[in-house]
C-alpha cells in the first residue's frame, strides 16, 4: 500500500507492507516428525508488518534534505522454556520454533544531498537516534556465575554516519 | 602535525566508536515455563589402569530457564542397568548426593551392550549403548600452540596417540587442570572437544592439542582423558557444542533442543525420529588432527508430558597418563 503526497515543497510517501513467510520441514517417511512436528512456523526473515515514511525537502538551490522512518515487526525468535545441565554446561530446552518475536524494529535515517560536479554528494546518518534494534537473541550461561543463564540481545548497527558520492554518467551508456 | 584536533580526525574517531559500539547487551525477558522433564546424565566407565565396578548416574529435572539455582535432583527413581546376557545391576541413590545413583558392582566390558532402565514418577525410560574401545594416549607433553589463529602465548597440553585401525572412532577429550575439568574448551571453537577419526583410520596422531585455546600456566598439574564415543553420542556432543556456542550471530545455527539417546517408554514414544535440525558441518581439518565430519541432532521424538532429553551414554575411558606438571622454567 502506497500513499504519496506533496505539501508545499515537501514531497513524501508512506508505504505499508504486510507479508508472512513460513517454513515447514518434514522428516520424510515419518508422520508428525520434523521441526515442530512438521508444522509451519514463521520463517527466520519474516516481518509481518513493515511501514516506512519518507520525506524529501529541498533546502535552497543546491541541498536536499531527506529522511526515512522505518517501523517493522521484530524478527521471529525461538525462546527457551527450561534449562538443564550436562557436564557442567547449562543448556536450554526450547519451545516452538520461532514462536516469539524480537522487540519492534524502528529507526530514522536522515541525509543531506547536493549536486557536486558530475554527481551527487550525500551526507547522512543511518539510525539517527542510535536505537539498538535487536538482530537476534542468544541465550547463554553466564561467565561469572555458572548457575545463571542470561538472554543476550545482539544488535548490529547503532547510529552510522555516512558520506557518499555518486557519479552520474549522463546517457553515455556504451 | 596538528592533526590532533582536526575535524577530520574527530570525525574518524566518532565513526570508529560508533561502528564498534554495536554489540551485545544482557536483557531481561520473560519466557514461558515448560513442563518438567527428566534429565539423565550418565556413562559407564572403564578407566585404563584403574578398572573398577564403580559407576554413577546423575538424575535431575529441568527447571525454569531463568531460575538461577542448581538443577533440582530427581530423587526416588529406580535405576538399573541390564548387561548383555541378562545380568541386572541396580543403582542405589547415594546418601549424601541427592539424584546421584551409584553401584560398585558393574565392571564395564568392551564391546558389550548395556541397557539403562529408569523408572521415575511412574514413567519408564530406557537407553542402550555398546561400550567402545579406545586407544591409549601414548604421551602427554607441553608445547606452544600449533597451527591455529588466536592467541599463541603459553603452553598447551599436547598428546600423541594412535587411532584404532579398522573401526570408525569418535573421540571426546577432557582436560583437567589442577583437578578441575575445563568446561569451556575454546570459545571460538566448541564447548566439548570431540572429533571423528575420518581419514585417519589406524594412523598415529601426533602433537594434538585438544584444548588448544587454553594455555596451561606454569607448574599446573594437567590430566587429559581420551574417551571413545558411539556416533550418536558424538553427534549429541556436537549438537551440544553448537547450541552452547550460539552467540546470536547471523552465522550461528538455529536455536534448537538437543536430543540424547534416552527414550520415554511410557508416553507411547515408539521409535525415534531424527530431529530435522542439522548443524553445519565444520571443516577446520587442515592439520593432521582431524576435525572433519558433520553432525546432526540425535534423534528422539518430542512429545508429551515428560519426554526425555538425556545423554545416557557409555564409554570406555582411559586415563591418558598420570597428571603431568607443566614446566616452570
Amino acid at each position: 500500500m502506497d500513499l504519496r503526497k506533496r505539501v508545499g515543497r515537501t514531497t513524501g510517501w508512506i508505504s505499508y507492507t504486510m507479508a508472512r513467510a513460513e517454513n515447514r520441514y518434514r522428516a520424510s517417511g515419518l508422520a508428525g516428525a520434523g521441526i515442530d512436528n512438521g508444522q509451519y512456523f514463521p520463517a527466520p526473515s519474516d516481518k509481518t508488518h513493515e511501514l516506512s515514511i519518507v520525506g524529501i525537502r529541498p533546502l535552497g538551490a543546491k541541498w536536499t534534505f531527506g529522511t526515512t522512518f522505518s517501523l517493522a515487526s521484530g524478527l521471529p525468535i525461538t525462546y527457551p522454556t527450561k534449562r538443564y545441565m550436562v557436564d557442567g554446561l547449562l543448556l536450554a530446552e526450547y519451545g516452538a520454533r520461532n514462536a516469539a518475536r524480537l522487540p519492534v524494529y524502528h529507526r530514522l535515517d536522515a541525509s543531506f544531498t547536493r549536486a557536486l560536479g558530475r554527481g551527487e554528494l550525500q551526507l547522512g546518518v543511518y539510525n539517527l537516534y542510535n536505537r539498538f534494534n535487536a538482530q537476534s537473541m542468544a541465550f547463554r550461561q553466564s561467565k561469572s556465575n555458572p548457575l545463571v543463564t542470561e538472554a543476550v540481545r545482539v544488535s548490529i548497527f547503532g547510529a552510522v554516519p555516512s558520506i557518499s558520492y555518486g557519479l552520474k554518467f549522463g546517457g553515455a551508456a556504451r | 602535525m596538528k592533526a590532533n584536533n582536526s575535524p577530520v580526525r574527530r570525525w574518524c574517531v566518532m565513526v570508529a566508536l560508533l561502528a564498534t559500539s554495536a554489540c551485545e547487551k544482557v536483557v531481561n525477558i520473560t519466557v514461558p515455563e515448560g513442563a518438567k522433564q527428566l534429565v539423565v546424565e550418565g556413562r559407564l566407565e572403564r578407566v585404563r589402569g584403574a578398572v573398577t565396578g564403580q559407576q554413577r548416574i546423575r538424575l535431575t529435572t529441568t527447571d525454569a530457564y531463568f531460575s538461577n539455582t542448581a538443577l533440582p535432583p530427581a530423587r526416588g527413581a529406580s535405576v538399573r542397568v541390564v548387561e548383555e546376557g541378562g545380568r541386572v545391576v541396580s543403582f542405589g541413590e547415594v546418601v549424601n548426593e541427592p539424584g546421584v545413583y551409584a553401584t560398585a558392582d558393574l565392571i564395564a566390558v568392551v564391546n558389550r551392550r548395556y541397557t539403562l532402565q529408569i523408572i521415575y514418577q511412574n514413567e519408564r525410560y530406557e537407553a542402550t549403548e555398546v561400550l567402545r574401545a579406545v586407544p591409549p594416549i601414548d604421551s602427554l607433553y607441553f608445547k606452544d600452540r600449533i597451527g591455529q589463529l588466536g592467541p599463541q602465548e603459553g603452553l598447551r597440553a599436547t598428546i600423541d596417540f594412535r587411532d584404532l585401525a579398522g573401526t570408525q572412532n569418535f573421540y571426546l577429550w577432557d582436560q583437567f587442570v589442577n583437578g578441575q575439568r575445563l568446561t569451556a574448551a575454546d570459545s571460538t571453537f566448541r564447548t566439548r572437544v570431540v572429533a571423528p577419526d575420518d581419514g585417519l583410520d589406524g594412523r598415529p596422531i601426533s602433537q594434538f592439542q585438544p584444548y588448544d585455546g587454553i594455555p596451561v600456566s606454569k607448574g599446573a598439574s594437567v590430566l587429559v582423558r581420551q574417551m571413545s564415543l558411539s556416533e550418536p553420542v558424538y553427534r549429541f556432543y556436537r549438537a551440544l557444542s553448537d547450541q552452547s556456542a550460539n552467540d546470536g550471530s547471523p552465522f550461528a545455527v538455529p536455536l534448537a533442543s538437543v536430543r540424547g539417546n534416552v527414550s520415554n517408554l511410557t508416553n507411547g514414544l515408539i521409535g525415534r525420529s531424527a530431529t530435522s535440525w542439522q548443524p553445519k558441518s565444520r571443516r577446520p581439518g587442515r592439520s593432521r588432527h582431524s576435525y572433519l565430519g558433520q553432525s546432526m541432532g540425535v534423534g528422539a521424538p518430542r512429545l508429551g508430558i515428560a519426554p526425555h532429553h538425556c545423554n545416557f551414554w557409555w564409554t570406555v575411558m582411559r586415563r591418558g597418563c598420570r597428571p603431568r606438571v607443566a614446566p616452570t622454567g
